[in-house]
């Protein structure tokens, strides 16, 4: 684990969006899913998660993953779950557990070849738009149970937790 | 050869586009083919700066001039860096139609990468690990010799 000290809250929020994406980009790799789509779209979804952890908007970002031959149906599911107030004073150093997002990966196991997959960022309210981005709703977790991992990413006053359905 | 060689700040001072559309104003003019090409690869090339390759191996610009090298710079360095130190290019690297940019890549990233620049004939994506090494530009045709006629200098 590697930390930097930091007290300015714009440096940790892009600390926070860039590793939870690098964390998503992990898990989709390593269950066996195609990332050519999260390269296609890295600039769209930075500029997403960035904005909205800065803004204070984002509360999840998800990544749902689902079986072609169901598209309806998850058959799996990422979080990373924001907590702003992680740290009280604001001035956590800048910190990323790679091993969190390997342990998820790990206990949740890999997904057929014929599986894909969408990031969804779960926003507050007045949460400002960004271009290439737009409104959907999450797919039912019906049958599948959330296992937290915990903290995985942290900075400045932010903390993101990471949690697995299976 | 003579080489250049500059240290962008990246994550979290800038965000890895911010620091990819730095890179490309640092080589390229806008407006040019260049330019155009390198903007279209921007997802996928901030994937590559976000996943820090660029901490220790450069992307490198080879054309008609100097080599170029460029490394990002992350973490507590790049809040410390100071910006001043980016200056632009005496020249463009990226001239004419004889320039290369090689990206490095590792692991899986390799082959997503590859095929995300495809459609980008002068971008190329190189092993990380050292197996690759960047392309070199086939040499132009060397342009004829100047000779200064000493007799023309001396006529009315």
């Amino acid at each position: 684990m590697s930390t930097v000290k930091v007290n300015t809250a714009v440096y940790s929020a892009t600390h926070v969006a860039t590793n939870m994406l690098r964390g998503l980009k992990q898990i989709i790799a390593g269950c066996g899913l195609d990332a050519s789509k999260l390269a296609e779209h890295w600039s769209v979804l930075e500029a997403g998660v960035s904005t909205w952890v800065g803004s204070g908007h984002l509360r999840e970002l998800i990544l749902e993953v689902w079986s072609n031959t169901s598209p309806n149906k998850l058959i799996g599911r990422f979080d990373f779950t924001i907590d702003y107030s992680y740290y009280s004073d604001g001035e956590g150093e800048l910190w990323l557990d790679p091993e969190a997002v390997a342990w998820a990966i790990k206990k949740s196991g890999s997904y057929p070849s014929s599986c894909d997959y969408r990031i969804v960022a779960d926003t507050t309210p007045g949460a400002p738009p960004v271009e290439g981005w737009s409104d959907t709703a999450l797919r039912s977790t019906t049958g599948l149970r959330r296992h937290s991992i915990g903290t995985a990413i942290g900075g400045g006053s932010i903390g993101a937790g990471l949690s697995y359905w299976k | 050869m003579t080489i250049v060689a500059r240290r962008l700040a990246s994550v979290p001072r800038r965000t890895s586009v911010e620091t990819w559309r730095r890179l490309v104003d640092l080589i390229s003019v806008e407006g040019s083919p260049a330019r155009a090409e390198l903007l279209k690869i921007t997802s996928v090339a901030s994937m590559l700066i976000a996943e820090e390759y660029t901490r220790t191996a450069p992307v490198t610009i080879l054309g008609g001039g100097p080599l170029v090298r460029i490394y990002t710079i992350h973490g507590e360095d790049a809040i410390d860096h100071d910006l001043g130190d980016e200056a632009d290019l005496a020249f463009n690297p990226t001239s004419g139609n004889s320039w290369l940019l090689s990206v490095p890549a590792g692991g899986t990233d390799i082959a997503i990468a590859r095929a995300a620049v495809a459609a980008a004939p002068h971008v190329e994506i190189r092993d990380v690990a050292g197996a690759d090494q960047p392309t070199p530009v086939p040499k132009m045709s060397r342009p004829p010799d100047l000779v200064l006629d000493l007799e023309e200098l001396g006529r009315p």
